[in-house]
């Protein structure tokens, strides 16, 4: 049976351990629930996404595609729903709408780029609510 | 014409369909590293033992000039054979007859073969080497692909089917792997997709190489789709002999029982292995090697959520399914992956009439956003109902932490766990001493003089009252607190008392797991 990662090794009680195939394993510190444990940690687990919150008022692809047309210019007045960019992906001609009520501040694509998912499209500056009109 | 005359055209239409694609299409084959799809049947069955079925089958494509084209078999050799004489059917695709395409005869003979092995209630062994639909049959390929995976489904937990996968396997076609309990995959040679690099290139500008997509080392520990991950075809073919020898044929027979042979306790000494200190990680795979017959451990998944270890073994020549966190990775944590990967295994283990054995080490299930995100509620459920839901024998013991979710997920006695035994190391809690004492003693840390000082001596209070056997012991949660040289033993014991074991469970139709 093949093995990629079993290997022997031998334990000290002063915390060394040490591979006696003289290849290191490479522990490491993981802290679950206030408790410090020593194990590997695997590629998977070092590469995973850290969470990063969205900024409300910039505007993402959802999903992987073509920007086909750009239907906004810089300094727009946009209400929420309105169109922004046509964005062409699984076959479907997916229409990107704006997010709030506000004025485009800056775009990040231009016609025909391809953009993965998640790829920054728009950034928005909100319309400033006056209450006192309201 | 004589008999002999007869005799003799028939040879030699025999030997013409059993060429395959002929010469240039064979050399084409090997120098890829292949064998082709008759060289494999031979080699992975008991010599003499195969038989084949529709060798005579021709295509049925019409359109694109295909009626005159003659693909021997159709590009499937299909029979019945027997691997240590236990019989099998089984299925390799042909990739030097039309890249092994799947037209509606070759999907014909794949269903039919299927059929025979539900019916007979045997192994299923399908050896996938295809270029996907054939293009020219059109609809009847697709055809062809939804019988085969409503076959897979209709068998699953009747037979065992392991999915062979020696060459590409792409589009929809991966589907019938899915679909089945084991998937073996061969270093450079398996590749599995829905969508190749190309596409993805080109529809969504990634850039990536066939092998790290979907080659046999990404399957085996980056997606989970592979099962077994071997060099060459030769060890891969040795793995499907050994698994065959831990499963049952069918779901209505045991796992036969072989002779006893004692673990190697001089290379695997339990003593040695299990650190003092309870933070320090080892490998659980050789607390397995300590107890096992002739310290055998095969392990399933070994490269995918290395932090839970699952695999068959024999404790007194009565084969057990083994599930065990291991601290060696994430110190044992149970996540979506490995909760994932465990219960699948021990729904397999109770559909099979296999017990199962399960070793309790971990801090509980993982932190973090990417984890919540990515469902570690449905993930983790998973855990709970294939111990819930498991009628064979169940088999827990305790090595060491055993917190929160984790103690009840990991085959407690609360998920009806028959035999819940633990090593004196064992820290049974709600949580680990030193979240507990933060969150117990937080008025008395935050009020005293020195809190670092006050914080450490109410982790060790906890740690001292809690983090042991003793309280679940004394409510009768566990059964017994063992000491870990007689673990063989007591296993050996809890298996045999428990050989007729019956559950009565409501009627129902099917359950719904958190799939």
């Amino acid at each position: 049976m093949a093995s990629l990662h079993s290997k022997t090794f031998i334990m000290k009680e002063d915390n060394n351990i040490q591979n006696i195939e003289n290849e290191k394993l490479k522990f490491e510190e993981i802290t679950i629930n206030e408790a410090t444990y020593y194990t590997i940690i695997p590629d998977k687990y070092k590469k995973r996404k850290t969470f990063v919150k969205k900024n409300p008022n910039q505007v993402f692809a959802f999903i992987p595609g073509v920007i086909e047309k750009i239907r906004v210019n810089v300094k727009d007045e946009i209400n929420k729903g309105d169109i922004l960019c046509d964005l062409v992906a699984m076959k479907m001609n997916n229409k990107v709408l704006a997010p709030i009520d506000g004025i485009i501040k800056k775009i990040y694509v231009k016609e025909g780029d391809t953009v993965p998912k998640d790829h920054l499209l728009f950034e928005i500056t909100p319309k400033k609510v006056n209450k006192k009109q309201e | 014409m004589s008999l002999r005359q007869k005799t003799r055209e028939l040879k030699k239409r025999m030997l013409s369909a059993q060429q395959g694609g002929g010469m240039s299409a064979i050399e084409k084959q090997v120098s890829m590293g292949k064998l082709t799809a008759r060289e494999r049947i031979l080699a992975l069955l008991d010599p003499g033992s195969f038989h084949e079925y529709d060798l005579f089958v021709e295509h049925a494509g019409k359109d694109f000039d295909m009626d005159k084209k003659y693909l021997p078999g159709d590009g499937v050799v299909t029979g019945t054979g027997t691997i240590d004489g236990h019989p099998v059917c089984i299925y390799a695709q042909d990739f030097t007859v039309a890249g092994g395409s799947l037209g509606y005869m070759h999907a014909k003979k794949i269903t039919k073969i299927m059929d025979h092995a539900l019916k007979m209630k045997v192994p299923l062994i399908g050896i996938n080497d295809s270029g996907g639909a054939r293009i020219q049959e059109g609809v009847n390929s697709l055809a062809g692909y939804g019988e085969i995976f409503y076959r897979n489904t209709i068998s699953s937990g009747v037979i065992p089917q392991i999915s062979v996968i020696l060459g590409p396997c792409a589009g929809g076609a991966v589907y019938s792997p899915a679909l089945t309990d084991f998937v073996f995959v061969v270093d450079g040679i398996s590749k599995m997709f829905i969508t190749g690099p190309e596409v993805i290139k080109t529809v969504l500008g990634e850039e990536i190489s066939m092998e790290e997509l979907g080659g046999a080392r990404t399957h085996a520990s980056i997606s989970g789709n592979a099962h077994f991950f071997a060099y060459n075809e030769f060890e891969c073919f040795t793995q499907i002999k050994t698994l065959l020898g831990f499963i049952p044929w069918n779901n209505s027979q045991k796992p036969e029982i072989f002779e006893a042979e004692e673990p190697d306790t001089k290379e695997y000494k339990i003593s040695k292995i299990f650190p003092n200190n309870e933070k320090e990680p080892y490998d659980v795979r050789d607390i397995i090697k300590a107890i096992a017959d002739a310290s055998f451990f095969f392990e399933v998944q070994e490269l995918f959520a290395p932090n839970i270890v699952i695999g068959f073994a024999r404790i007194e020549g009565m084969t057990v399914g083994i599930v065990a966190n291991q601290p060696l990775y994430l110190a044992g944590v149970l996540d979506v992956d490995s909760s994932d990967k465990a219960a699948r295994f021990i729904r397999f283990c109770d559909a099979f009439n296999i017990p199962i054995v399960t070793f309790v080490d971990l801090p509980g299930y993982l932190p973090g956003v990417d984890q919540e995100h990515s469902g570690v509620i449905r993930h983790g459920a998973k855990i709970l109902y294939a111990y819930s839901e498991a009628t064979v024998p169940k088999i827990t013991i305790i090595l060491r932490k055993a917190y929160g979710g984790g103690y009840i997920a990991m085959g407690s006695r609360h998920l009806q766990a028959d035999f819940v035994f633990a090593w004196p190391t064992a820290e049974i809690a709600v949580m680990g001493p030193e979240g507990a004492a933060n969150i117990i003693f937080k008025k008395e840390i935050q009020d005293a003089e020195d809190p670092e000082e006050m914080r450490k001596k109410k982790v060790e209070e906890y740690r001292m009252k809690f983090a042991n056997p003793y309280v679940a012991a004394a409510y009768g949660h566990i059964d017994a607190v063992i000491d870990p040289k007689d673990t063989r033993m007591y296993i050996t014991h809890s298996l045999k008392v428990s050989t007729n074991k019956t559950v009565i469970i409501p009627e129902k139709k099917h359950g719904i797991p958190p799939f």
